[in-house]
């Protein structure tokens, strides 16, 4: 250093240190009232966490429905819950039914055929008598819903689902109402129900 | 406030046995990296505020410089906001919190060498980051403009020196904690997380569509929240009760602001009417609300640290720019939540608020709190006090009168600016030209700031060359006549 241009001395001041005062409690008060403040606001901004919601709207069902809308959509939810409600149990989430008993709806000959007229025959009146799909016997017997799905709308909804199900590689037309009365209308007095003889009778193509 | 828990200056033995550093010894230790740090820093602040100036300057006469492509406005606005974060605000900060984790420490600064070509490194980035910016190589989204050859050299740079900072505390002498040291452990380790997820996701390996935005909002909002503020209030926690020489009044309630604010300090950022899912943009508003709470805190711990004493502003140099730091860091994080709210991001967004409401705590809040630390710290590591008292409260009130310059008439602007686009049959050009007056006097501010920002460049040269010609000239004499004598024999 030189000594001719000596630097001034700094003052220097102790370290800093803290006190024990508490936090006030009026503190930990505000933070939960600004917390229930904050769950006001999520719930009318928050649009329920849905990722399909952006502002300025804030709920799922009030997006939905302004959303243009498909009758073929509409036919194909009615149809699966129609499936889950009735159909399910049997021939499984899956179409695969189960082996020996219920037959198969994914990939089955039967439902792929290009007119649905002989399923139609099989929902309305039930089937019995062993039926032949991919080839292997199944020997269950099914149970008329003519009865049950009162509207030609669910019968065509629950068979153009299981029809159209890209899922279980079905890929047929989708079934109208208009195809489902008449058959309803020619089966009204029958009870028993529908045989693998008599529903090959029916064209393949109708 | 009686008793004293931490009363670190009377216990100077931790278990090892190290006699706590004196403080002559820590500076000597931090000399080097410190200086370096803050000198290229405060270099890079006049830089950048010549860049802003030129910016603000563009917007009313828009012929300025225009020919010449490295100065249109795209380029001049990204490349003043890196330089002022990049160049500025983060070196000057971590070589602040060097400081204080030694001097918080009692022990040395390890491997200050090595810090030292970590910070030329850092700065070599902000350079060629910069230059990138200039040449038009800039990635567009805000405050990670630097293109993907500069951010792996800054990250790289802050990591290694981040891992010598986290030795250094780790071998501490003083074992007790100060609340300081919380919020510079937090920053140190916050600052990689977040560059190095924003600029992967956003840069290197993009996600899709508008969550850029949404990744863009979060990390500048971590950057502001997180780091700035952590490295902000620590230097504030410090100097205040160091400056008055009173211990701070609560120990409880500045970690109680500290854990509020690391829970809910990252989550803000997304604005009302951001396209993401709506979810996003209310969690952000409603969790950027929460931190109010320790805001409040902070304020409260330091008034009452301060009560009574607040006539020490006239004789600190430093004091007045602390004390600034925190009413803009208090008033930015209301302007903040205010913003963020719906009723009046409706009319703020896509104004000049957002920017008034940036500059306030980048520049009033952080860069204000630094110039603080800047004027205690420095004169002690060149053991010098500075050269012009003058300069240093010139430096305050243009800083001060500045930042009110700039902030208040953008805000007011950008709400004027709002209002009037809202309206239906709103003519786009006039409602633009209607903000020009507020442009103009926030150009004045910018002006203020860079005289402000000058004569601290001026003082620390000034400084330097005085040591210069204490320490080092009269070395180099002596050894040229060493050499002199030498010879003959």
């Amino acid at each position: 250093m030189n000594p001719d241009n000596p630097l001034p001395q700094l003052t220097e001041e102790a370290e800093p240190t803290a006190g024990i005062a508490a936090t006030p409690v009026w503190l930990f008060l505000l933070l939960l009232v600004l917390t229930y403040w904050g769950m006001y606001y999520l719930d009318k901004h928050g649009g329920g966490f849905q990722t399909l919601v952006y502002e300025p709207y804030s709920d799922l069902k009030y997006v939905q429905s302004l959303q243009p809308k498909s009758e073929e959509g509409e036919l194909l939810a009615r149809g699966k819950r129609n499936f889950e409600l009735y159909c399910q149990i049997c021939h499984q989430a899956s179409g695969l039914g189960t082996p020996g008993q219920f037959p198969p709806l994914a990939g089955s000959e039967w439902v792929n055929a290009p007119g649905p007229n002989r399923i139609i025959h099989i929902v309305l009146n039930g089937l019995q008598e062993p039926i032949e799909v991919h080839g292997q016997q199944f020997n269950a017997a099914m149970v008329p819903w003519k009865d049950i799905m009162l509207k030609d709308e669910d019968v065509a909804a629950v068979l153009t689902y299981i029809r159209q199900n890209k899922d279980w590689g079905n890929n047929a037309s989708a079934v109208k109402p208009e195809q489902v009365k008449p058959i309803r209308e020619k089966l009204k007095d029958r009870s028993a129900p529908m045989t693998p003889t008599e529903l090959k009778t029916i064209p393949d193509s109708e | 406030m009686s008793a004293t828990p931490f009363q670190s200056q009377s216990s100077p033995i931790d278990e090892t046995g190290m006699p706590a550093a004196s403080s002559l010894e820590i500076d000597a230790s931090c000399r080097v990296p410190v200086l370096f740090l803050i000198g290229k820093a405060v270099g890079w602040l006049v830089l950048s505020s010549v860049f802003s100036l030129m910016a603000s300057l563009k917007f009313h006469s828009p012929n300025l410089l225009a020919d010449c492509a490295w100065l249109t406005y795209g380029r001049v606005q990204p490349a003043q906001a890196s330089m002022l974060i990049y160049g500025f605000a983060m070196p000057a900060g971590v070589g602040v919190a060097l400081w204080l984790i030694c001097r918080l420490g009692r022990a040395p600064l390890l491997q200050a060498g090595f810090i030292t070509v970590c910070a030329v490194v850092w700065n070599l980035g902000v350079a060629i980051g910069v230059l990138g910016i200039l040449a038009g190589d800039s990635t567009g989204f805000e405050w990670l403009e630097m293109p993907r050859y500069a951010s792996p050299i800054l990250f790289l740079a802050y990591a290694l020196i981040g891992v010598w900072a986290l030795i250094t505390f780790q071998q501490r002498r003083e074992r007790r904690l100060y609340v300081s040291q919380w919020f510079l452990l937090a920053a140190l380790f916050w600052f990689p997380w977040v560059y190095s997820t924003a600029n992967l996701l956003l840069v290197f390996a993009p996600v899709r569509g508008t969550l850029q935005a949404g990744v863009n909002w979060w990390y500048a909002n971590n950057l502001n929240t997180i780091w700035l503020g952590f490295v902000g209030l620590a230097a504030i926690f410090y100097f205040i009760p160091k400056l008055t020489n009173r211990p701070l009044h609560s120990y409880s309630q500045a970690v109680f602001a500290f854990w509020l604010l690391a829970l809910f300090g990252g989550w803000g950022g997304i604005p009302a009417g951001a396209p993401l899912p709506a979810w996003m943009p209310s969690l952000s508003t409603v969790l950027g609300a929460l931190i109010l709470v320790p805001m409040l805190a902070v304020a409260i711990n330091c008034h009452l640290t301060l009560a009574g004493h607040y006539s020490k502003l006239k004789t600190s140099l430093p004091l007045p720019f602390i004390l600034f730091g925190l009413v803009a860091f208090i008033l930015a994080g209301v302007l903040g939540v205010a913003g963020s709210l719906h009723i009046v991001s409706e009319v703020t967004r896509f104004t000049w608020f957002t920017t008034a409401q940036k500059q306030l705590g980048l520049y009033g809040f952080f860069a204000m709190t630094m110039f603080g630390a800047i004027y205690y710290i420095v004169p002690r590591l060149f053991q010098s006090e500075w050269p012009s008292a003058r300069l240093v409260n010139l430096h305050f009130w243009c800083a001060a009168l500045g930042t009110i310059f700039y902030v208040v008439p953008l805000s007011v602007g950008g709400i004027v600016e709002g209002l009037a686009l809202n309206h239906g049959n709103a003519q786009f050009m006039e409602v633009l030209k209607s903000t020009l007056m507020f442009l103009r006097v926030s150009t004045l501010g910018d002006l203020l700031i860079l005289i402000g920002n000058g004569s601290l460049l001026v003082n620390i040269t000034l400084l330097f060359y005085r040591c210069y010609r204490a320490w080092c000239l009269p070395a180099i004499v002596s050894l040229t006549k060493t050499e002199i004598m030498e010879v003959p024999s």
